[in-house]
């Protein structure tokens, strides 16, 4: 199937200053009890090597069979400003999408604006665009819930 | 620091077969030949290499040597090949750097196609630029030119 091609953008306040916003996005833990997809799906961090050139690898999906592997590489790590890293998602042998992954990180009096960009290339069409999207908001979601508990 | 997000489409009908504008990418010496052994003045090869498999990389290091302007200095290209369909699509990651300092990252999507007896190819980038001095503009032409020499090199090739 011919690459479907798109962009989105996420934005978010939190109440939580960046370096420690920062450690809650890129620590293998944390990102184990946001980074699901939905909150009934899992997210199994199976190697992690934080550092530019460095990759991840983890498993997600539903608990008793989290069949999609992700590899992330990280290409750019300015702590606590910007992230940048690609993520390619199999199921079942067949590559499902590749994504190039952007954080930013801003002060605001209250804690940080947090944004992320998702730019796209999915081998299953364009539905994969508003999958992807729900999938990021969901974990977002998560995210504001762990950030609350960190407050 | 803001990164700026953009992407931009070159297209390009070819008149050469859809399997000789594919090894034009996946043969090292092909390759090679319109990628790299085309520097503009001032612009010198360190060192080149290619291994296009899923999850394999390119890399490149150029030396440019404008004592003044702000690309003087060490150029590299790192690239990650994250999709090989032979003949239809590649998917690669990339990033650029300037002395040490990674200065873009890209997602790009090259299509393969029949078009008219010859072959349609659709090269996108999408692109995070984390240097205000490197302008999506630039990368387009940049590419432009390199399409034009990947076109004569498939003329001199052609058999």
């Amino acid at each position: 199937m011919t690459p479907a091609i798109g962009h989105f953008h996420i934005e978010r306040s939190f109440a939580l200053p960046r370096d420690r916003l920062w450690h809650l996005l890129t620590d293998p833990a944390m990102r184990s009890q946001w980074g699901a997809p939905s909150d009934e799906d899992v997210l199994i961090v199976d190697a992690s090597d934080l550092r530019e050139g460095g990759r991840d690898l983890h498993r997600c999906g539903p608990r008793d069979d989290p069949a999609y592997t992700v590899e992330t590489i990280w290409f750019r790590l300015a702590e606590p400003d910007l992230a940048c890293f690609s993520e390619t998602v199999d199921a079942g042998g067949a590559r499902i999408a590749t994504s190039l992954v952007t954080y930013g990180l801003t002060d605001t009096a209250t804690g940080c604006e947090f944004s992320i960009d998702v730019q796209l290339s999915s081998f299953v069409g364009p539905g994969a665009m508003s999958d992807f999207q729900a999938g990021w908001t969901s974990g977002l979601n998560r995210l504001a819930a762990l950030v609350e508990q960190q407050a | 620091m803001t990164p700026l997000h953009d992407s931009f489409t070159l297209t390009r009908d070819i008149a050469a077969c859809r399997a000789h504008v594919w090894a034009c990418w996946e043969d090292p010496a092909l390759k090679r030949k319109w990628f790299v052994d085309n520097d503009s003045d001032g612009w010198s090869l360190e060192s080149y290499s290619l291994s296009f498999t899923r999850g394999g990389r390119e890399t490149g290091v150029w030396t440019v040597n404008a004592p003044g302007e702000p690309w003087h200095g060490r150029h590299r290209n790192d690239t990650t090949w994250l999709d090989i369909a032979p003949q239809d699509h590649i998917v690669y990651a990339y990033t650029m750097a300037l002395n040490d300092q990674i200065h873009s990252a890209s997602l790009a999507t090259v299509l393969f196609a029949d078009a008219d007896g010859g072959t349609r190819l659709t090269f996108t980038e999408q692109i995070v630029l984390y240097d205000s001095r490197y302008g999506v503009d630039n990368r387009r032409n940049g590419w432009s030119k390199l399409l034009d020499t990947l076109e004569t090199t498939l003329r001199e090739t052609a058999t």
